[in-house]
Order: structure tokens, then C-alpha cells, then sequence
């Protein structure tokens, strides 16, 4: 009996363990493959050891997939690793402040979409300007939102789509990615443009999920949603594409005209990116920007990041913060009117 | 059909995919048996080392994992009166009573063989019906939502028929302990006292666990001094005693199909489920008063709805591609890292994986049946462990699993002040059963009423437009005030008597 019970609080503790280690041991292959040639004989001071990416959302999802494709195609100096950790919560939210709050040394940085904490920032519910804190080390891809309606409604371009809401004020319902916050903001942002704000109702959902089911079952007419959570509806003919909210077309739908060739004036792309706590060195900055430059440059990459629906677009850390803050700007008054 | 013999053919085709279905059934058991190390942390764990696997192989293994994992949990649950997973919750409630008066066999084959019911039934489910029963869940909008969440929270009157005072009492504190965080709606910060870390509202799983375990252990520790009753192992068969199962008929019909159909409700998951389907039997059975005494029945209710619910939820993914749960959108993330387009046109583009989902979870049921009942015998004998050996062990796996679930340090604080509020309050008298009930369907029925209101702007006419909902709040309604009527009837009657 003792014996058994000395056996199996052995194999217990082996658990323990493996609980304990693996999000973090499990990602250490993918980069070895690849990373052998370009280790030079001589020594950089930076990275010493494996970096942490905190990813802010749950394993499986978008921005973790994303990141996992780059550890595969990325090498770093001294041939040292990534390291992810997944800490979800509030949009984004929790693991930034986990970031922000991170040792500035180096070795955490923050793989992000910035959406959500320009939101908290925008819409009052935190006084922290994370996205102006946290370092912007570089942006990677970018994702769009789009205007999609379904099948049911009948329309298969904008101008149908326009017309029906026009003769038929107060009838058809827009279903938007969650509410106060940048998805609402670029929905209204879009509508006003269209010139229909008034004639439509807006019923924002808990995620890119929900809204997508939503106008699969015809609950909501149109909705505004982004490219990576509706791709495989647009495939499969539930989605009907209408318009995209950018500056330019998405290469995923290059039938679908964009606000910017309409002349409207609402161009968002959301960026996603790496970012890191406030006051890392720019040398150690210098040395990712160019390890993801060069995974960005990849045109295998390229095409795993395009069956997730979002495209490469890599700028540096400036360009990015650039890019934020006129969003910034452009969103404000927007969110004020919200409130 | 032909999806399911493509898949056969997947998977038997590649000896790898069968010893992963093998492996994963047995980490899900051991995930799910172990307090802390729950099903969702067993399937999140492995997500990465599916990503190197091909696509049929790294789903084998995750639903592998998905089924071991929650019917594991009933092991714990009814030998020391903790939920290896917080599925199994309402398990401890007859299993636990039914093993402590000498008869931890029969409470686990009654358990195990619920849950092979319950999956297989949603795997039948799932192979002939699911892209019919898929429909549902795009007919389902904010008003059903809603009003199926109202009929779950109406049956705390049921719960709560000892001391309905303190069943609304506890109700209450779940609803409570379900509404920290940020409003998904307005935005707005609830009872986050300004601190970051609540932002995402108290983590579910760390909640939970410091519910039903740190508690537990608190009240045990008590008798820790005392010597323990050694209990007698009594005899094991493949199949539950026939005399045992008598009037099991009906919690097992009702969990098959409130759990697959829970299921193919995208949000709502296996918690829910089982609540529901307990509560329902109970109103049902013709024994109601040996619900929390060791009544086969319980058990059957809770195990085969909460094993229905894995196979309903991927009813909705592999033909619409919608997650039903975390675990299942897990699963979406590892279609896409092969760059495959969860949907309705993977059934053209990727038979085999479709296959493969669907036989995998079908064979791994039977896995999970026959490898359970092969451990039951060393199962077994934990009930008879001192607690003194049990309790660290079990303490450090509830720290770690929750910790390793999100890597915050935070969610353990969450963890302990649950476990002590939990202690004070069953001390109080207050039962767990409302807490949950309350903590789970609560936030469910704000949400939806909002949203529902908030499409047809503010006008609450709107729902009889629905008739499932309507179906589903008259339901409620009846749930509510009938107990009340029949009690006044009964009490008329026996005046009359005398």
C-alpha cells in the first residue's frame, strides 16, 4: 500500500510538473530548425537567452496562431528562442498590463493588437494611454473590417444593399464586434459615411464569433466584422462581401471595393504588432525589427498569414506609433459622442 | 455518412493517430481526475504540440484529451467529494454520499457508464444529424438565449425547496460573483475598485476550484485528527447493477438531450448543462428526496449531460465553424494553423478531418469507458487514502492548474478568497448548488437581455415575435410559481383531511 501511494505521488508531482512548464517548454523546436545557418562565430550581446512573447489571448486564437507562424520563421542572434505565454482576459487588456508592468530588459515584449487598449484609453474605462506607454517595436500584419450582409437579404453589392435601407428606414439591424470600442467606433464611423447611421440599428455581439453567427442565422442584415474571423464564411458563400474600411483593398477580397477608392473618409487597418514595456533599449529593439523584417520578407510567410485572412505589412516602430496615433485622433471625437 | 467512413479510414490508417487517441483519453482522465488539472488546461496545454502534427492527428489528440477530461472528472468528485473538473460538480452532490455508505463501485460504474451514454448518444448525434440540428444553432438569437437561461435560473425554486431564503441568498452571491469585471456592453468597470486585474471579471476556473475544493478540504481538515471509517470496496461489474439503475431511465434520456442540445449553443456549455439537467431530474424522478443522498439517478443526470455536451458542441463547429466552448475554439485555432477554413466547405475540401473529428470523439468514448473501468480498481482504493497524504497534493495541483491556465499569479489570490468564502458560507448554512447557479446563468441572462433589447430598441414586445422564447419564458414562469401553488394545494388538501 505504501509503496503504491509513494508511486503514485511520484508520478503527481511529474504532472506537476508538466502542468507548471508546458506553455512555456513547448514551443522551443520550431526555430532550431531553421536558425542553425545564420549564427555567427561571434557572439552578440543581445538575446543571451529566450525572449517572452505574452500573447493576450487564449491559445488557438488568431493573434496566438500568428504568433507561433513567426517563432517558426524567426532567427535571432546566438540562435536564441521565443518563448510564448498566453494570458487572456478583457480584450487584450490583462496580458498588456502584464506586459507594461514587465521588466524593460528585453526579454518580455508584447505581441498586440493595439484595438483594444486604444478603446479602454478612448472610452473612460482606464486612465492608462497604454498604446502610448508601451514601446511600438514594429507593426506585422494588418486586418480589416469589412461591411458583409448574407445571402438572405438579397443584396450583392453596396448599392443595393444602400437603396433597400434607404426606401426602408428602421428595418435592418448591423451587427458590430463588441461595443465602445474601436469596432463600434469605425461601424459608425462607416454608416455616417454611407450616409444610413440613422436608418439602421446597431446590435453589437461579444466577439468576431457571435456577430458571425448572428448574420448566418439573419438576426442582423449586414454587419461590420474583421477579415481573419469572417474569411472561411466569405468562402463558403454565407458572408457576402460589401466593402472594406481601409485605404486600400484587401488581397484577400480584390472584387470588394475599399472607403478610400469611394471617397469616403474612413480608412482604419488594424495593425498588429510587437510591442514592448517603456524604456527598452533601442539596440535590442533594432535587433527584433530586423529578425521580423526578414520573417516579414518570407514569402512563405506571407502565405500562412493570408490563409488566416490578415495580410503582411511590416513598418517600424515609429511608423507604427505614427500610424496609432492618428487612429487615435481620427476616433476621438467619435468616442466622445459614444459616451 | 461519408464523412464517417473517410474518418475511420484517417485515423486507422495511421497507427500514430490511434496511439494519440489512446494518449489523449488518458491525460484527459488523469487531467480531469485531478482537482486543478481540469479538461480546458489539458486541451490548452497540448494546443501547441498539435500545431506540428498534421491535421488529423492534432485533432484526434485534442478531442482525445477534450472526452477523457470530462468524464475524469467524476472520479474525484464521487470518491472524496471534490470535482476533478468543475463539469462534474453536481456528481459530488450523489456520488460522494453513494460512496461513502460503502458502495464507491457501483457510484463509479454508474458514473462511468452515464458518461458513455451521454457521448455516445451526442456522437450518434453528431454523425447523422449534425447538419440539421447546426440550424439550431443559427435560429437560437439574443431573445432564446435569454429565455433559456431564465428557465435555468427559474429551477433555483427547485433547489433551494429546504430553505428557499437561503437558496436565494446564495443565488444571489453567485450573481454577484459573476458580475466583476468589464461590462461587455457599456464598457463600464464593476467592482474592480479601480484595479487592473479584475478588469476580466474573477477567473472561472479559479473560482470553481476554490468553491468546491479549497472548501472541501477546509471542512475535511477538521476531522483530519479523527480516525477515518475505512470504507469496504465492494464488488466492480462492467455494468451498473441493474436494481441500482432502477428509474435511471429518465435523467438519462433528459441528459442526452439537454446536453446536446446545451451543446449545439454556441456560449452556454457543459456547467449549464448539468445544472439544468440535475434539477430537471429531480423534478422528475419519483424520489426527489434522495437527490443529494447517494441517488443513482443524480449521478446518471450530471454524467451523461455533461459527456452530451462535447459532442453537440462540435456540431456547430464542423459545419458552420463556430466554437461552442473554449475547448472548441481551441480546436478552431488548430484547423487554421494548417491553413484550413473552419466551415461548411471543409466538408468538401477536407473530408478526412471532418471524419476524423467526428470518429475520434466517437472512439474515444469507448476508450474513455473501457480504460476507466480498467483503472477503477486503483481508482477505487483513493477512497480510502488518509487525507493527510491526499490534501497537499491536491492543494498543490489547484494552484498550479490555475496558475498554468493563464500564467497570473493573480487568479491564485481569486482562488483562495473563493475557497474561504465558500467555507463561511456552507458554515452558514448557504448551499454551493445556488452559488453556481447563480454565477453562471446570471451574467448569461443580463447579456442577452441587453443585447435583445438593445437590437429592438428597448421594447421588450419584441420577444413574442419568437416562439421558441415565448415556449421557454412561460416555462420559467411555471417553474417559478407553481412549487408556491402546489405547496397552498397541498396544505388545503391535508386541512381538508383532517
Amino acid at each position: 500500500m505504501k509503496k503504491t501511494l509513494a508511486l503514485l505521488l511520484c508520478a503527481a508531482s511529474m504532472l506537476a510538473l508538466l502542468a507548471g512548464c508546458g506553455s512555456k517548454s513547448t514551443d522551443d523546436k520550431a526555430p532550431a530548425a531553421n536558425g542553425g545557418e545564420t549564427a555567427s562565430t561571434e557572439k552578440a550581446d543581445y538575446p543571451t537567452s529566450p525572449i517572452t512573447v505574452i500573447i493576450p489571448y487564449s491559445p488557438g486564437g488568431g493573434s496566438d496562431i500568428l504568433t507561433r507562424k513567426i517563432m517558426e520563421y524567426i532567427e535571432l542572434p546566438n540562435n536564441q528562442k521565443l518563448v510564448a505565454v498566453n494570458v487572456e482576459g478583457a480584450s487584450g487588456f490583462t496580458g498588456a498590463m502584464q506586459a507594461f508592468n514587465s521588466k524593460n530588459d528585453g526579454y518580455t515584449i508584447l505581441a498586440h493588437n493595439p484595438m483594444d487598449v486604444v478603446s479602454y484609453s478612448l472610452s473612460g474605462t482606464t486612465d492608462v494611454e497604454l498604446w502610448d506607454e508601451l514601446e511600438t517595436v514594429c507593426g506585422i500584419v494588418d486586418d480589416f473590417n469589412v461591411l458583409v450582409t448574407n445571402p438572405q437579404s438579397g443584396w450583392t453589392t453596396l448599392e443595393e444593399a444602400l437603396e433597400y435601407i434607404k426606401a426602408n428606414p428602421g428595418t435592418v439591424k448591423v451587427g458590430n464586434t463588441g461595443s465602445n470600442n474601436c469596432n463600434m467606433a469605425d461601424c459608425l464611423r462607416t454608416l455616417d459615411a454611407l450616409g444610413i447611421r440613422d436608418d439602421v440599428v446597431v446590435v453589437p455581439y461579444d466577439g468576431g464569433a457571435e456577430n458571425k453567427t448572428a448574420l448566418m442565422g439573419n438576426h442582423v442584415q449586414l454587419s461590420v466584422n474583421s477579415c481573419a474571423d469572417i474569411q472561411s464564411a466569405i468562402t463558403s458563400g454565407d458572408h457576402i462581401a460589401l466593402l472594406t474600411v481601409g485605404d486600400r483593398r484587401a488581397k484577400f477580397l480584390p472584387d470588394t471595393p475599399c472607403t478610400a477608392e469611394l471617397g469616403y473618409d474612413v480608412v482604419t487597418t488594424k495593425p498588429r504588432g510587437w510591442y514592448a514595456p517603456a524604456g527598452m533599449s533601442q539596440e535590442q529593439q533594432a535587433v527584433l525589427q530586423e529578425a521580423i523584417k526578414k520573417v516579414c520578407e518570407n514569402p512563405e510567410f506571407e502565405q500562412d498569414v493570408l490563409a488566416l485572412g490578415l495580410e503582411v505589412n511590416y513598418v517600424d516602430g515609429a511608423a507604427l506609433k505614427e500610424k496609432i496615433s492618428g487612429w487615435v485622433e481620427d476616433l476621438a471625437p467619435v468616442f466622445e459622442e459614444m459616451k | 455518412m461519408e464523412a464517417m467512413i473517410v474518418g475511420f479510414q484517417a485515423i486507422f490508417g495511421d497507427p500514430f493517430s490511434i496511439a494519440l487517441l489512446f494518449f489523449g483519453v488518458f491525460m484527459g482522465i488523469v487531467f480531469g481526475c485531478i482537482p486543478g488539472l481540469t479538461a480546458v488546461l489539458g486541451v490548452t496545454l497540448m494546443i501547441p504540440f498539435t500545431y506540428t502534427m498534421t491535421p488529423v492527428q492534432g485533432l484526434t489528440l485534442l478531442v482525445a484529451i477534450y472526452v477523457g477530461g470530462i468524464s475524469g472528472g467524476l472520479i474525484t468528485a464521487t470518491l472524496i467529494n471534490i470535482p476533478g473538473t468543475p463539469s462534474s460538480i453536481f456528481t459530488c452532490y450523489d456520488g460522494y454520499p453513494m460512496a461513502k455508505s460503502g458502495k464507491p463501485g457501483t457510484a463509479l460504474s454508474i458514473g462511468v457508464f452515464a458518461s458513455l451514454i451521454g457521448g455516445t448518444f451526442s456522437a450518434l448525434a453528431l454523425f447523422f444529424l449534425a447538419p440539421q440540428l447546426s440550424k439550431v444553432s443559427l435560429i437560437f438569437g439574443n431573445w432564446e438565449y435569454f429565455a433559456v437561461a431564465l428557465v435555468g435560473l427559474a429551477v433555483v425554486i427547485t433547489m433551494a425547496s429546504n430553505d428557499l431564503l437561503k437558496g436565494l441568498v446564495g443565488a444571489l452571491i453567485g450573481i454577484v460573483l459573476g458580475s466583476f469585471g468589464i461590462d461587455s456592453i457599456s464598457g463600464v468597470q464593476r467592482l474592480t475598485f479601480g484595479n487592473w486585474q479584475l478588469m476580466n471579471g474573477l477567473n472561472s476556473t479559479a473560482l470553481m476550484m476554490g468553491l468546491f475544493a479549497i472548501s472541501e478540504i477546509l471542512h475535511q481538515c477538521r476531522d483530519l485528527s479523527k480516525e477515518k471509517k475505512k470504507i469496504e470496496v465492494g464488488k466492480m461489474s462492467f455494468l451498473p447493477p441493474v436494481k441500482e439503475m432502477e428509474g435511471c431511465m429518465v435523467p438519462i434520456v433528459l441528459g442526452c438531450l439537454i446536453g446536446t442540445g446545451i451543446g449545439i449553443l454556441p456560449g452556454i456549455g457543459q456547467n449549464a448543462s448539468t445544472l439544468i439537467t440535475y434539477n430537471q431530474s429531480k423534478k422528475m424522478s419519483k424520489h426527489p428526496e434522495r437527490f443529494g443522498h447517494g441517488s443513482p439517478e443524480g449521478i446518471c443526470a450530471s454524467e451523461t449531460s455533461n459527456n452530451a455536451v462535447n459532442g453537440g458542441a462540435l456540431i456547430p463547429l464542423i459545419t458552420l465553424g463556430i466554437p461552442g466552448d473554449l475547448v472548441t475554439a481551441a480546436l478552431i485555432g488548430g484547423l487554421m494553423i494548417h491553413g484550413l477554413q473552419p466551415g461548411p466547405l471543409l466538408f468538401t475540401s477536407d473530408l478526412d478531418v471532418v471524419g476524423a473529428v467526428m470518429v475520434s470523439y466517437f472512439l474515444a468514448n469507448i476508450v474513455m469507458y473501457v480504460m476507466e473501468l480498467g483503472l477503477m480498481k486503483v481508482f477505487v482504493r483513493a477512497v480510502n487514502i488518509p487525507f493527510s497524504y491526499l490534501f497537499p497534493a491536491i492543494l498543490m495541483f489547484c494552484v498550479l492548474g490555475t496558475f498554468a491556465l493563464n500564467n497570473r499569479t493573480f487568479d491564485l489570490w481569486i482562488l483562495i478568497v473563493c475557497g474561504i468564502l465558500a467555507y463561511v458560507l456552507t458554515e452558514l448554512g448557504v448551499d454551493m448548488a445556488p452559488v453556481i447557479l447563480g454565477y453562471i446563468l446570471g451574467p448569461l441572462v443580463e447579456k442577452y437581455f441587453r443585447m435583445a433589447m438593445t437590437a429592438e430598441l428597448g421594447n421588450f414586445g419584441g420577444i413574442l415575435q419568437r416562439p421558441i422564447a415565448v415556449v421557454c419564458l412561460i416555462v420559467a414562469i411555471l417553474f417559478l410559481v407553481l412549487p408556491l401553488f402546489s405547496k397552498k394545494l397541498r396544505d388545503r388538501k391535508n386541512a381538508l383531511n383532517i
